[in-house]
């Protein structure tokens, strides 16, 4: 499906209203990115061998099993791709922290170009692991 | 690398009703490569969110069959009552309904890409299709 070479990012957020403008921001920096509406849709995506995800953007609080689930999950079968979940509670935001690689993790509402700067930390860091 | 913003080539903004992410972000694709602006919902009550909160969209190319409180026929009926001028491609896997004449073209699945967005282009009036070639 990425038929680019552009870095990969997978939103998995429920609110069209907070998904898209974030989708649309990081595709105008050059990121191939994919929106998932639910935690079963995200693994729809990581599970085809067509998709090559680098970096999965989750809400913790997303509908079915949200985003820690999702991050679990992701860590024991897809350790190559790298996660950064959003909440809105402190509280969440620190359990979050744990599932990821770098914290801390984000807060919602989402300011796009900590995000971004977020996400170009993730991969830089992960290009330096394979390097070294 | 670090991928840097491009230049903005947005024309029509096209809202993409799909409740299978595989087939929603394929066809997504396809029309942002041609040049259009596209939204994707993942269901009929996302749809409605987006539009109900005030985005300006021109065409909706809605799945009929989706979960959730809308399918894609009530969700374009609930649309043109608010707003007569927007254009509605439905799709689906099953037979074209009898009673859509009133709401836009049909696309049964499974459809090509190509398919699709000649029908996007026609439905708008934007001339050829093939000015919009990837």
């Amino acid at each position: 499906m990425n038929t680019t070479n552009k870095p990969a990012i997978l939103i998995v957020d429920s609110d069209i209203l907070v998904r898209h403008p974030l989708a649309e921001y990081l595709r105008e920096c050059g990121y191939h990115v994919l929106e998932a509406s639910t935690a079963a849709e995200a693994r729809t995506f990581i599970a085809d061998a067509e998709v090559s995800i680098d970096a999965v953007l989750a809400d913790v609080a997303g509908p079915g099993e949200g985003g820690f689930a999702l991050a679990s999950w992701i860590r024991a079968n897809h350790p190559h791709i790298e996660i950064a979940l959003a909440g809105t509670l402190d509280k969440a935001a620190q359990k979050a922290g744990d599932l990821c690689r770098e914290g801390p993790t984000l807060t919602k509402p989402y300011d796009h170009q900590f995000i971004l700067d977020h996400i170009r930390r993730l991969l830089a860091a992960r290009d330096q692991r394979r390097g070294g | 690398m670090v991928p840097e913003p491009k230049p903005d080539a947005i024309r029509a903004r096209i809202l993409i009703v799909e409740d299978e992410p595989m087939l929603r972000a394929t066809i997504a694709e396809s029309l942002r490569d041609a040049g259009f602006s596209v939204v994707e919902a993942a269901n009929a009550d996302e749809a409605f969110t987006y539009i109900e909160a005030g985005a300006s969209v021109d065409l909706v190319f809605s799945d009929v069959r989706m979960p959730g409180s809308l399918d894609g026929l009530a969700l374009a009926r609930k649309l043109k009552t608010t707003n007569p001028s927007l254009s509605v491609i439905l799709t689906s896997a099953n037979f074209r309904p009898g009673n859509i004449d009133d709401l836009g073209p049909f696309i049964r699945k499974p459809y090509r890409l190509a398919e699709v967005k000649a029908q996007v282009i026609q439905t708008l009036g934007l001339g050829p299709s093939d000015e919009y070639d990837e």
